[in-house]
């Protein structure tokens, strides 16, 4: 397993922990939702750190984590980047996407790329998150996630 | 030039505040019809106006107005009845009573005072908005709450939190404001 | 007859849940004010970190949720779950609890709108739940 699919892989074992936590009756509801809310947080910890690291990889230009089409984790470096556009447009094509699940039987929808003239973006769904980086047309996205470390 | 930053609605108020410090009830421009009006059309202007048409545009919203526009009127009916008493709460107590009973607000009567638990409440009979009104679900003189509310605030110096907890609305003929000292 | 009216003591020690529950909320980037805001506009508790006149925010906070639900009413839209202002220098944004109670938010601009609003959704329903219960008490 290469680094990046490392990654993903832990971020998708702290989602499953914190929705598994979610759905525990709420007896107790303070000590419950206080042991959701921690796992809550290292999953949404864990997401800023991959995406601090994904953005310093060569020949990455942003990554940034979407919740509903709206910003959760950007790094420090991208906070320039137009948040809001980029959200409207994973939004936009999720929902598109979503509807070839069923019509098209692909499933429930793991990642999205769309390649332009100029740059490309790859959404990746990561539990309730969709994680999207972006990058020039000629990078080999990849490659370059995979041979990071 | 000189900016007037006041709205037309704060210079209006300002105003009817003035009138109100003064302790004259007499209005000019009303020589024939005189300073005072049906009580239903001051409840027209508090239920209807300040009550369901607000309720319209506001829904849940509306009391916290029509509570916040009573806090208003509290807060300065508080520094008149203030002024020179040195804190003497009997003195400001039997102030704000008479200011009452001449706007014909309501007759103020406190009812339980106890400063050590922070609780003071003050009974409003004939209250000026519920008079006449039967069969509400709710307290619903919002308006007195935030008045009795700004009144005790000004007193004290502290934050307080008023609630109508029996009005006569409802059928328990008279309105009982319960204020709490935080 | 008794009054109907929802009374929240802000002063008892039973109220420890919410105000750890709003300490929370406060660590989350970007947020600088987390309230609690009763059905009078009057604010039960709060955790911030500037000054701001309790009352007038309160208030506020009522007539601007009570004007967006009425307007989400006009168009069929049912429900209000959650009132986003989005300011010149952040965001306020307020989330019905139960019984007129409302949770406000206060951000910087710097905030992460989809991370507090993803924190916001997952805290209301443990806020309502603990509501129920207090004022079932």
């Amino acid at each position: 397993m290469h680094w990046f699919e490392s990654q993903l892989a832990q971020l998708d074992t702290l989602a499953d922990d914190y929705l598994a936590a979610r759905r525990q009756p709420a007896a107790d509801i303070v000590n419950v939702s206080e042991a959701t809310r921690l796992k809550r947080a290292a999953f949404i910890d864990a997401v800023q750190s991959v995406v601090d690291k994904v953005v310093k990889i060569e020949g990455v230009s942003a990554c940034a984590a979407y919740h509903d089409g709206l910003i959760l984790a950007q790094s420090a470096e991208a906070s320039n980047m137009d948040a809001d556009a980029f959200g409207a447009i994973i939004q936009e094509t999720i929902r598109a996407a979503q509807h070839g699940e069923t019509s098209l039987g692909l499933g429930e929808i793991e990642q999205i790329v769309i390649v332009g003239a100029v740059n490309k973006l790859a959404m990746l769904s990561v539990g309730p998150i969709i994680l999207c980086i972006s990058s020039p047309k000629g990078v080999n996205l990849a490659s370059v996630l995979s041979q990071a470390k | 030039m000189i900016q007037n930053s006041k709205s037309d609605y704060q210079i209006a108020q300002q105003q009817i505040l003035d009138g109100i410090i003064s302790g004259e009830f007499d209005i000019e421009n009303r020589n024939d019809l005189g300073p005072l009006i049906p009580i239903r059309l001051f409840q027209a202007l508090r239920m209807v106006a300040l009550g369901s048409n607000v309720e319209d545009i506001l829904g849940q919203g509306a009391p916290s107005l029509v509570y916040h526009s009573g806090q208003s009127l509290g807060l300065a009916m508080g520094q008149i009845a203030a002024a020179n008493i040195d804190k003497d709460l009997e003195t400001y107590v039997g102030k704000i009573k008479l200011l009452c009973r001449q706007l014909s607000i309501g007759l103020v009567v406190p009812d339980k005072v106890d400063l050590s638990a922070g609780v003071l409440e003050l009974r409003v009979d004939e209250c000026v908005s519920c008079a006449g009104i039967h069969h509400v679900s709710a307290p619903i003189c919002h308006f007195e709450a935030g008045m009795v509310g700004g009144i005790v605030k000004t007193f004290f110096n502290r934050n307080v939190k008023a609630t109508e907890t029996k009005c006569n609305a409802l059928g328990d003929k008279t309105c009982l404001i319960r204020v709490d000292l935080l | 007859m008794s009054s109907n009216v929802q009374f929240l003591d802000p002063r008892k020690s039973q109220n420890n849940e919410i105000d750890s529950i709003l300490r929370n909320l406060m660590n989350i980037q970007g947020v600088s004010a987390a309230a609690i805001v009763d059905s009078d506009g009057f604010v039960t508790h709060i955790h911030r970190d500037f000054e701001i006149n309790t009352d007038a925010i309160g208030a506020s906070v009522q007539v601007v949720f009570g004007a967006a639900a009425k307007a989400a009413q006009h168009v069929g839209h049912h429900l209000t779950n959650m009132v986003i202002c989005e300011n010149n220098d952040g965001y306020i944004l307020s989330t019905p609890i139960d019984a007129g109670f409302i949770l406000a938010l206060v951000t910087q601009r710097e905030a992460l709108l989809g991370r507090v609003r993803f924190e916001l959704k997952e805290t209301i329903p443990v806020l309502k739940k603990l509501f129920t219960s207090y004022l079932a008490n």
